[in-house]
């Protein structure tokens, strides 16, 4: 055992397990200790084939209990998409970032994927710009939107921007004003949720190298909680096709079978009907698609009875055969499809 | 019977063997050049012979016509050797021999090295006689086409070689084959092909290589470009190397260049061992991270770092993604903090990637700057560098874009895409 190292991996929701790993040079290894942190222990350069060994505490950025809410109005065709962002009591950090990647785009910018590597630079600050300008956040907090790295869709985020080291949205409390515009229709999507860790440990060269590096890396990568959310992935078509749309959103309810959103059943009927309507609205009756689409609502509401109420389950209990955001998102979706002039 | 066979012996040099095979050296008609005899490389003849009121096997020496030109090729058999005798590999020295009297020895190589003859020697009543037969490399001389070979008609030694100066220089050639560009750190399957003036394959040959660095290549001005951590190393384990191995019948021998981890040019140097042989065609091998740009001058950001004065001038290269990472990261830091300096973008990759030595030694540190996804940005308390009171919103900015950071003394070590590679 003293070869080995615990090294608890973060997974998507949590810290959810424990891995041995091995230390490629002795004395390297990473372990957590009792406050959850993780003490790096790792070769540093030294001008000779030895290596020096160092060690520093690295402060995970999960120590966070968030939930989100996802608010959805359509304002003449643009789609207005509002969080609240919770940090329960019991979080040990405040949370300074809050981050949703695959956007497919936001209202009044260019398409991500008009953005080639080779764009000017004057090209490049008016799309950040205009990008930005469809985002709002609260005080204290900068939104921001930037290329994703599969370059065909946005990554957005809200981060704390104050030099403060302890701000951020403090356990206990909501905040309701991250907001984005769109004239794309939700699906759903993690957000990346960041606490704030206080100060970050300062390393040798470039920190750990090797397995340890490649294993720490991975900490780094993985150093937030994701949530499900209500994000801009169903382009609207131009001109507008009932047709088109509703392919997309069903290919989006599909994508939520596999993420327990919505059980294999419930899809299953939701698909027929949506076929349904694709079929009347390439027969060019308006008329029947219409009805299949409120059918639909209908299913929808019978398990999901609290649709048209105030007060509406959290998102993240999925107590019937659909998730509450997954009923929600499909509700404005075939709402907005069918409403549409 | 020994006494008899001890007075043949006599007759010849002393431990000269018994049977000189003066060989024939014919003028290959429908080749454009005479045989010559090679040196100093490996062959197998096999003598088959039959005695007559001998009671064992005999010495024997199989002599290529013009000993001048044959050191290296004696191959003496001991007494005892018993028919069928296979004669390998290479002697160590020449004892010219003159037959006596009583041999007859008729042994020709064709064209295509085939070795066939017989010899007979008699003597008093014993009578050995052999046939040989093997395949011999040779040799054919650029330089006298449709000459005739000398001498060399008949049997004894000494016919010379028929090619007089036909010593083959430069009447070969060594090619390399896959020589393409390779990443760092990689192995690189590569072939050497030697052909004769022809273009023929020339198979038996040694092939010598080395490796060297181009000076300055891959953008490191810092000299010492002998070290095997900066030229690679071939077939795995040095420098230069000959092979184990001669060409095969396509000529060919096929090695691996195992490239550094630092970018640059490497040639590669191929020379044949028993010939002299020229080496045509391609021979460098860069060693790079593809598709690296230039970080262009922008009023988001600064270079600094690098120039002429430093050994390593150019430390301002990335992927295209990464590039546009890098450009994100400072035009949204610009618009977050307008009064604040823009950011001050140090050292990235080299023009080719790799390890950037930072020590000049073609080792790390610097380790993660290899692969064009890295960049640093000042944080040292000077005027260009981030304030240090803004180091949490900058972290958060890096993960905001998706990339992630590690804090060193004086400035981040920003991973644009978020790995290393």
């Amino acid at each position: 055992m003293s070869a080995k190292v615990l090294l608890r991996w973060l997974a998507l929701t949590q810290i959810t397990s424990c891995q041995l790993a091995l230390a490629t040079q002795p004395g390297e290894g990473i372990v957590t200790d009792s406050s959850g942190n993780y003490v790096v222990t790792y070769c540093a350069p030294s001008g000779s084939s030895t290596c020096q060994l160092e060690q520093v505490v690295w402060v995970p950025s999960t120590k966070i209990k968030p939930s989100i809410r996802t608010m959805l109005s359509n304002v003449d065709g643009t789609v207005h998409y509002s969080y609240a962002v919770s940090n329960d009591e019991t979080s040990s950090q405040a949370i300074a970032l809050f981050a949703i990647d695959s956007v497919s785009n936001l209202t009044g910018g260019p398409s991500p994927l008009s953005i080639s590597p080779s764009i000017s630079d004057d090209a490049l600050t008016a799309a950040v710009a205009s990008w930005r300008a469809a985002l709002s956040a609260p005080t204290g907090w900068q939104p921001l939107a930037v290329t994703s790295q599969s370059g065909n869709s946005l990554r957005v985020a809200w981060m704390y921007a104050s030099p403060a080291t302890a701000g951020g949205l403090l356990p206990g409390k909501t905040e309701r004003r991250f907001a984005l515009a769109s004239n794309d229709l939700p699906g759903i999507g993690i957000a990346e949720v960041v606490g704030n860790p206080g100060n970050e440990p300062v390393f040798s060269d470039d920190g750990p190298t090797g397995n340890i590096g490649q294993q720490f890396s991975l900490l780094q990568r993985k150093n937030f909680l994701g949530r499900y959310v209500a994000l801009p992935t169903i382009s609207v078509p131009s001109p507008f096709s009932r047709t088109l749309l509703l392919q997309s959103i069903d290919g989006q309810v599909a994508t939520w079978v596999n993420y327990g959103l919505i059980d294999g059943d419930l899809y299953s009927r939701i698909h027929t009907l949506i076929q349904a309507a694709i079929a009347s609205a390439n027969a060019g009756d308006n008329g029947s698609c219409k009805l299949r689409g409120d059918a639909l609502r209908k299913l929808l509401r019978s398990v999901a009875s609290w649709l048209d109420n105030q007060d509406q389950p959290a998102e993240a209990e999925k107590s019937g055969p659909i998730a509450p955001l997954a009923a929600r998102v499909l509700d404005f979706d075939i709402e907005y499809v069918m409403s549409h002039q | 019977m020994f006494a008899r066979r001890n007075q043949v012996l006599a007759k010849l040099p002393a431990r000269v063997a018994l049977l000189a095979l003066a060989l024939v050296l014919p003028c290959a008609q429908a080749q454009t050049a005479c045989l010559i005899p090679p040196t100093g490389i490996s062959f197998n003849i096999t003598l088959t012979g039959t005695s007559s009121g001998a009671t064992s096997g005999v010495d024997a020496a199989l002599i290529y016509p013009d000993p001048s030109n044959v050191t290296g090729y004696l191959v003496s058999l001991p007494l005892s050797a018993p028919f069928p005798i296979t004669i390998p590999g290479t002697g160590t020295a020449i004892e010219p021999t003159t037959p006596g009297p009583g041999y007859t020895t008729v042994i020709s190589i064709a064209a295509d090295g085939t070795v066939t003859g017989t010899s007979t020697l008699v003597s008093g009543s014993s009578v050995w006689t052999w046939t040989v037969t093997g395949q011999v490399p040779l040799v054919i001389g650029g330089s006298t086409n449709n000459q005739t070979c000398g001498s060399n008609s008949g049997g004894g030694t000494g016919g010379g070689n028929g090619g007089g100066n036909n010593n083959g220089s430069g009447a070969y050639t060594v090619t390399l084959s896959n020589v393409t560009d390779t990443s760092p750190g990689s192995t690189l399957p590569l072939i050497a092909t030697v052909t004769d003036s022809t273009g023929a394959p020339a198979p038996g040959i040694t092939v010598a290589l080395a490796v060297s660095a181009l000076n300055g290549s891959g953008g490191h001005q810092h000299g010492d470009d002998t070290d095997p951590d900066r030229t690679g190393l071939l077939n795995g384990v040095r420098q230069s190397v000959t092979a184990t191995t001669l060409t095969d019948a396509n000529g060919s021998y096929a090695f691996t260049y195992s490239s550094p981890n630092v970018s640059g040019t490497y040639k590669i140097s191929a020379s044949c061992v028993e010939v002299a042989c020229q080496q045509a065609g391609p021979q460098n091998v860069n060693v790079k991270v593809n598709d690296l740009v230039p970080m262009p001058t922008s009023s988001s950001y600064v270079l600094v770092g690098g120039g002429s004065a430093f050994p390593h001038p150019d430390n301002h290269y990335l992927t295209k993604q990464a590039l546009l990472k890098a450009r994100e990261l400072a035009l949204q830091w610009r618009q977050m903090f307008p009064s604040l300096p823009v950011l001050a973008y140090n050292d990235a990759s080299l023009v080719w990637g790799g390890t950037f030595d930072l020590d000049k030694d073609w080792i790390p540190p610097h380790a993660e700057h290899a692969a064009g996804v890295v960049i640093d940005v000042r944080a040292n308390g000077t005027a260009t560098a981030i304030p240090v009171a803004y180091g949490l919103p900058f972290v958060l900015l890096v993960y905001s874009l998706g990339g992630n950071l590690v804090i060193e003394s004086d400035h981040y070590h920003v991973r644009l895409l978020g790995i290393a590679k």
